[in-house]
């Protein structure tokens, strides 16, 4: 579905991305995992078009995004995918079912359809009741909902996650990382996931190991997630 | 649209000070591009172009509109900050840029547009009332609607060209940076300076200084000059020591470990303040100065006017006529004993190349000063009648040249000096030069002569006859009527260096209250700005256990380092420039000097020390507001 072929990413005078090799496949819980600095939420961004890389190329289907123009890179951010970020970036101006709706606005569908449509996912997480709440009324792990909501009510195909649960407690971070699977699991979308923890991680069906740059290795998970999350524990030593 | 309205409505809290920054600007342009349309309209074309006042209000206004760039980017920048992360947040869900840019036109559009309004409004109200204030001077003042039209366009042209600055700015960023870049732009921060380039960065400053010092103690430069290259000067030194001076004291302090480890988060935390708002202190601090110094002195000289014309009018009515017609009409404006008349030969000339003079003999200069002077032959005095202690000088080269009946002759100038025979004129100069008695008869043969006739009436009579403008009007045609070459009107040039002062004490005031609410405007949303930033920061030392006192003065001093830094040195500064002022370099210090001194050190004082508990109240509310909400505060 999305392949990156030897991205490369330089900041300045710094290598953060030494020629990175990953195809990810449809309805795949991919996760991304390594030390602070290894890359992994820049690969994130190259590959959700929101950071250009260096050199490489990125292929969306059998499109590839170097050869496409701005307005059809918006459109596939606009349809395709949904973004969920560690610091939430919900617009503090708008109540929460206003947040949630924001891609429909954007991609002028919002309309009563959309708006069932967006009540539809905030009950789904749990958060029905704050619809009329401004985000800074809101907990963490509320907020999170919410942008978990705003980046699928346009049925995007990938749903990337930069560090979902990070800034979150354990108990709103199990709610984030249960709604996660659900997106994968219930409505079959993709979903590629940056993280440093392991028990979050190991709700994923691939985890990518991420060392200064470049791919260390993978994990698959073959067993439960108990068996997942120690196999992901052991090789972490490596990172 | 209507998402866009929404938007900006519930960002309306966040776009106040930007509003009040912007009506700020708008009202004060308005204002004095109506002063300066009202002013130019008394002028004529000439006038226009040789009054200093003239010339020089043309230059206030790109002085205001300067400052008002600044103050509106600044203001527009601290709310791009914001909106620049939300444009983000937009393009990652998949809008195209150049919706965003509509977002945006549309968005600082209605800024402005509102803004302009305001402004307008305000601009008018002022601007009515300062014409009434002129208008109890006794100087005419006159606003067609047609000029109020013209300020009307001019204002919103300069808003138009101000907030254009700022949109393009803002779109220049959006074109030139990654998404990811728009989304993390709030969090950017400026870089310290390494510790050798601060070693060098200080070394210079402190050179600038040293050059200012010799600069402005030398005698041989003349004062002009010396406050020009001087000013400029400190103002190099101040900015290099603030931009490196702190980062060397801070490696220099890493060395005495006992004290560096005891200060330590006071110390760093300061610094690092210091460092992210030094180019704001930079400014609050020459605004401070040139208020304190320039614009109090300035207030005080134009503002306060009795009496202080009369020594450049000695007289009350000065004429030139042809030198046969004299006697006949000094019989004709004697009156009947209600005035001295006195009348002086003297000569129109015009320099070989270039420049006109009033030329009379050294016998006639004698009379005027009552000086015993000697003057030789080819040699001539060059008078300036403009004031007695400026130093420009008639003849910059020295000489001048003069058809006579012998063909061209050259004069060297004996001396030069800036004093009134008769009568000063600020516009027109007059220049005179005085010759040997000689040298005078000389050049009578090539030159028709003339009589100057000086009136003046007498102190008994003064108060019956010395009689406003129906008195002068009637001398006026008279005068006319006889031909003269030459009329000055003691009243009548009293009141336009009135109507000039008059003028330059309304752009001061202006300026000075523009330049003050720009100063509290800027550090007002500078701490604001803070807020976010503290309160993590004071929910952090919260949780460490730090006592609430020394919390307070923590925080206290992080959000008053970028207020208090310029205040306290533009005061020290402000008095050691007024002590110099008065310390024999031909300025007396003015109670009132520094009765308005202190009224704006007060009024800066009290607002700094009002924002910064403000500051800490909202720092206090917002932390506990983050705690009820199981916000984690010190991330």
């Amino acid at each position: 579905m999305i392949r990156a072929e030897n991205i490369i990413k330089n900041y300045q005078n710094t290598e953060v991305l030494k020629g990175v090799d990953l195809t990810v496949k449809e309805s795949e819980f991919i996760g991304i995992m390594g030390k602070s600095g290894s890359g992994k939420t820049t690969l994130l961004k190259i590959m959700g078009m929101i950071e250009p890389a260096t050199d490489g190329k990125i292929f969306y289907e059998k499109d590839n995004m170097e050869q496409i123009s701005g307005k059809e890179a918006a459109r596939i951010r606009r349809e395709e995918l949904g973004f969920i970020f560690q610091e939430f970036f919900l617009l503090d101006s708008l109540t929460v079912l206003e947040n949630v709706m924001l891609p429909l606005f954007i991609s002028k569908s919002a309309d009563a359809d959309g708006k069932e449509k967006a009540e539809k996912f905030i009950r789904k997480f749990g958060i029905d009741g704050l619809e009329k709440k401004m985000p800074d009324e809101l907990s963490g792990g509320e907020r999170q909902r919410t942008a978990i909501c705003r980046a699928l009510v346009n049925d995007p195909r990938i749903v990337f996650a930069d560090e979902p649960t990070g800034n979150l407690d354990s108990k709103s971070g199990k709610v984030v990382i249960d709604a996660l699977e659900t997106i994968n699991k219930e409505f079959k979308k993709t979903v590629v996931m940056v993280t440093h923890d392991p028990q979050m991680a190991s709700y994923c069906d691939r985890i990518i190991l991420l060392k200064d740059g470049k791919i260390l290795g993978q994990v698959t998970k073959e067993r439960d997630r108990d068996g997942f999350y120690k196999e992901i524990l052991a090789r972490m030593i490596d990172l | 649209m209507k998402m866009v309205f929404k938007i900006f409505k519930s960002n309306v809290r966040r776009c106040l000070p930007c509003f009040m920054s912007s009506i700020l600007v708008a009202a004060t342009l308005f204002l004095f591009e109506g002063i300066k349309e009202m002013f130019l309209a008394t002028m004529s074309v000439r006038e226009r172009l040789e009054s200093s006042l003239g010339i020089s209000t043309h230059l206030y206004i790109y002085v205001l509109l300067f400052i008002g760039v600044i103050l509106i980017l600044y203001t527009v920048n601290n709310y791009s900050r914001i909106r620049l992360r939300d444009y983000g947040t937009f393009l990652v869900l998949g809008s195209e840029k150049g919706t965003i840019i509509r977002m945006m036109l549309s968005e600082y559009g209605m800024i402005s547009a509102v803004s302009y309004g305001a402004g307008c409004v305000l601009g008018t109200v002022f601007l009515f009332a300062v014409r009434r204030m002129i208008i109890s001077e006794g100087i005419v003042m006159e606003l067609s609607r047609q000029m109020y039209l013209q300020v009307v366009c001019r204002t919103f042209l300069y808003m138009v060209m101000v907030y254009a600055a700022a949109v393009l700015m803002n779109v220049a960023y959006l074109q030139n940076h990654s998404l990811s870049a728009l989304m993390r732009y709030d969090r950017k921060k400026s870089t310290l300076p390494s510790v050798k380039v601060s070693l060098i960065g200080t070394v210079c400053g402190v050179i600038c200084f040293a050059a200012a010092g010799i600069i402005l103690n030398n005698e041989h430069i003349p004062p002009y000059i010396k406050i020009k290259y001087g000013l400029l000067l400190v103002l190099a030194g101040v900015f290099l020591c603030f931009t490196f001076t702190g980062r060397l004291l801070l490696y220099l302090l890493g060395g005495r470990e006992r004290w560096y480890f005891k200060y330590l988060l006071r110390i760093k935390d300061l610094y690092y303040r210091f460092a992210d708002n030094k180019n704001i202190m930079m400014l609050s601090f020459v605004i401070n100065f040139t208020v304190l110094i320039f614009i109090t002195n300035n207030i005080v000289e134009f503002g306060c006017t009795d009496s202080r014309y009369l020594w450049k009018y000695p007289y009350d009515y000065v004429y030139a006529v042809e030198e046969g017609k004299a006697d006949e009409f000094v019989r004709k404006f004697g009156g009947e004993g209600e005035a001295d008349i006195s009348a002086y030969p003297c000569l129109f000339l015009t320099c070989t190349e270039y420049g006109e003079y009033i030329g009379i003999p050294l016998s006639v200069y004698k009379r005027f000063t009552g000086e015993e002077e000697g003057l030789e032959p080819g040699k001539v005095f060059g008078i300036l009648q403009k004031s007695e202690t400026g130093e420009d000088a008639v003849l910059l080269s020295g000489r001048v040249a003069f058809e006579t009946g012998e063909g061209i002759q050259r004069f060297e100038a004996e001396k030069q000096m800036n004093r009134i025979l008769f009568c000063a004129h600020q516009r027109e100069s007059i220049n005179v030069l005085v010759f040997n008695d000689g040298d005078y008869r000389s050049l009578r043969k090539t030159w028709d002569g003339m009589s100057l006739i000086t009136w003046k009436a007498r102190e008994n009579v003064r108060t019956e006859s010395d009689g406003g403008r129906e008195k002068e009007e009637r001398m006026r045609d008279l005068a006319d009527s006889a031909g003269v070459r030459l009329f000055y009107s003691r009243e009548e040039l009293m009141l336009r260096d009135r109507k000039e002062d008059v003028m330059a004490l309304i752009f001061y005031i202006s300026m000075g209250i523009f330049l003050m609410i720009s100063n509290m405007a800027v550090l007002a949303v500078r701490t604001w700005t803070e807020i976010p930033v503290l309160t993590g920061k004071y929910g952090f030392l919260k949780k460490l256990g730090m006592d609430e006192g020394d919390i307070e003065s923590n925080v206290k001093g992080e959000l008053s380092i970028c207020m208090k830094i310029p205040f306290i040195l533009s005061f020290v500064l402000g008095i050691c420039a007024l002590m110099w002022l008065s310390g024999g370099r031909g300025y007396i210090l003015d109670m009132r000097v520094i009765l308005l001194f202190g009224a704006v050190v007060f009024v800066q004082g009290c607002f700094i020390a009002g924002i910064r508990n403000y500051g800490y109240r909202l720092v206090r509310e917002s932390a506990a507001g983050k705690e009820e909400n199981g916000v984690r505060i010190w991330n």
